[in-house]
């Protein structure tokens, strides 16, 4: 039997506590919410499992981030799709958002679902994507732009 | 309401809905969610110790498999044996071509050319392409390209995402000129393929809007064997359906062979996940070359390997298998036990066809199973294990092209094994 180190366990256990989230909701705007889940937990477990080499790599979030969408590549259906929105939640969220930003193209997707949704900032979105912070705000103006294109903006 | 006020409170329902892994989840096989199928990868470690104890007796399998065939009737003519050539070439002598975040350049050649990409569809405008005559030394060529593996007479590539029309195919005799290439059939269903025995020409002209199915789901494999093109494809209610043409224009149905539409099926109850059948042409089942057709499946007992000459019949040979792949399951235990002994790509190997015989590699995106063997046969019956030493490094990507087989690894760069069979 294999035992794992501990060390092992508390080094990764900090990797989790500091970017867990940020690789799922990372994976979710590029994929789509139960795609990009699903192949966040599996980069994961990659990660876990080549722990002695990921802790080693200067981002390994960004590695991670590459590993589960390699991984999304193989995923079935293909099209990206976001969840629908309840029924309680309509008066609040236009019931075609969920479609207009799978529609996005991915950059776009990216950008504006990891900023507008997710409220990370136009430095850490440029940093995941290896982009400069002036890319990132063009594809999520852009992303804006046609999403108020498809479902309009009540209250611009 | 504004749309970036919607578009937070929906940022707020998605983490309501899809929340946070905890580290145990990740970690522990006995915890997790019950719609996951994510392997619990440290479990593996008892079966790699296994896997390894079989490694060391594999010459003792061997020769049991050998002494099985001794007294069979049909035995075949003894294979000729292969000279293997071991070459390496360091990160540092493969400059930019190992500069990427994962090893995973794909290879292809024509028989002059080795031709490596980074294969990465998402960033398709900064996908890179390296040719090489001998495999030690790259040089960058051109930029955007996603070369079609599976194909001979020159090299096929596609410009632009799998999935994102419009896509744009370009030919090419040396890996490094590139001309527009038109094929009679739509582009972008096109580049979905998986080939196997066809020429770029065939490629071209090859129409595939006739298909039996009025509602193709996916395209699936068409490969070549004898004067004759098979196709398997899915369609719209995801069971696999199959049919042969000969003029790569009108198309027959045939009935699909018991073990492919189980292995291949989204409907089938052993079907683990819609990934894992979908994977299942993309990584390898066929493989076409030197006369016949092989087909390599998996379950929780272990590989199992097909034979056919036209595509259609198939023949378990499953025995000429060596004694790991034979008896190692794919799948299965290292899955949460609510999967079941449900079948997976995962641990499965794939065949790809050879200047000289075939190899049969673990699947690797990215779970490259430590300590997974990588094969090579002359003929499909006899397979030998590549050098345990490539075959087992870390984190080794392999792909067959011409006549070498290239393990990427991220520790020891690129390891070669040219294969020439013996007179």
């Amino acid at each position: 039997m294999t035992v794992t180190a501990s060390s092992d366990v508390e080094s990764f256990t900090r990797f989790m506590v500091a970017n867990e989230t940020r690789l799922r909701q990372a994976l979710m705007a590029r994929c789509g919410s139960q795609v990009g889940r699903e192949v966040a937990q599996d980069a994961l477990a990659y990660g876990w499992e080549h722990w002695e080499r990921v802790r080693e790599l200067d981002n390994p979030v960004g590695y991670l981030y590459k590993v589960g969408r390699n991984l999304s590549r193989h995923r079935r259906p293909r099209l990206v799709m976001f969840v629908e929105v309840p029924y309680d939640r309509t008066p609040d969220i236009e019931p075609a958002l969920p479609r207009a930003l799978a529609a996005l193209s991915a950059r776009q997707r990216t950008a504006v679902v990891l900023v507008h949704c997710f409220q990370w900032t136009l430095s850490e979105v440029a940093g995941l994507m290896g982009i400069s912070k002036t890319a990132v705000q063009n594809h999520s103006e852009r992303g804006m732009a046609s999403l108020k294109r498809q479902i309009g903006d009540v209250g611009s | 309401m504004s749309l970036e006020k919607q578009l937070a409170d929906y940022g707020r329902l998605h983490e309501d809905l899809f929340g946070p892994f905890s580290v145990e989840e990740i970690t522990d096989p006995t915890v997790g969610d019950s719609n996951s199928v994510t392997p619990r990868l440290k479990m593996r470690r008892p079966a790699l110790i296994l896997a390894a104890i079989v490694a060391v007796l594999l010459p003792i399998g061997g020769m049991s498999v050998w002494m099985d065939r001794a007294d069979d009737s049909a035995v075949l003519d003894p294979p000729t044996t292969e000279s293997i050539t071991w070459s390496d070439v360091s990160k540092d002598q493969l400059g930019s071509l190992a500069r990427g975040p994962l090893p995973l350049p794909s290879v292809v050649s024509n028989g002059d050319v080795y031709l490596a990409s980074d294969r990465s569809d998402d960033d398709y405008e900064e996908r890179q392409t390296w040719t090489s005559t001998d495999g030690m030394t790259w040089e960058q060529a051109e930029n955007g390209l996603q070369p079609v593996s599976g194909l001979s007479g020159g090299f096929l590539a596609y410009r632009g995402h799998i999935d994102v029309p419009p896509v744009q195919f370009l030919r090419s005799d040396d890996g490094r000129t590139w001309t527009a290439a038109t094929p009679s059939t739509d582009p972008t269903r096109l580049a979905s393929i998986t080939w196997s025995g066809l020429s770029v020409d065939e490629v071209l002209r090859l129409r595939l809007a006739r298909l039996p199915s009025s509602h193709v789901h996916e395209a699936g494999t068409v490969f070549k064997v004898g004067s004759r093109f098979v196709t398997y494809y899915w369609n719209s209610v995801e069971t696999v359906e199959a049919a042969v043409s000969s003029d790569g224009e009108t198309w027959e149905p045939v009935d699909v062979p018991e073990f492919l539409a189980e292995w291949l099926d989204f409907s089938s109850p052993r079907a683990l996940s819609d990934r894992d059948i979908s994977q299942r042409l993309w990584s390898g089942t066929f493989s076409a070359g030197h006369g016949k057709v092989l087909a390599v499946t998996s379950d929780s007992e272990g590989h199992h390997l097909w034979e056919s000459t036209d595509g259609i019949t198939w023949n378990e040979i499953s025995a000429t298998l060596p004694a790991a792949l034979r008896s190692h399951p794919a799948t299965s235990k290292e899955f949460r036990d609510l999967a079941g002994a449900a079948p997976s790509i995962y641990g499965s190997h794939r065949l790809t066809a050879m200047d000289s015989g075939w190899t049969l590699a673990p699947w690797h995106y990215p779970f490259a199973p430590e300590g997974s063997g990588t094969y090579h046969s002359l003929d499909g019956m006899i397979w030998n294990q590549l050098s345990p030493e490539a075959a087992t490094a870390s984190q080794a990507v392999v792909h067959t092209a011409g006549n070498k087989v290239f393990f990427f690894s991220s520790d020891q760069g690129l390891q070669i094994a040219t294969i020439n069979p013996e007179s």
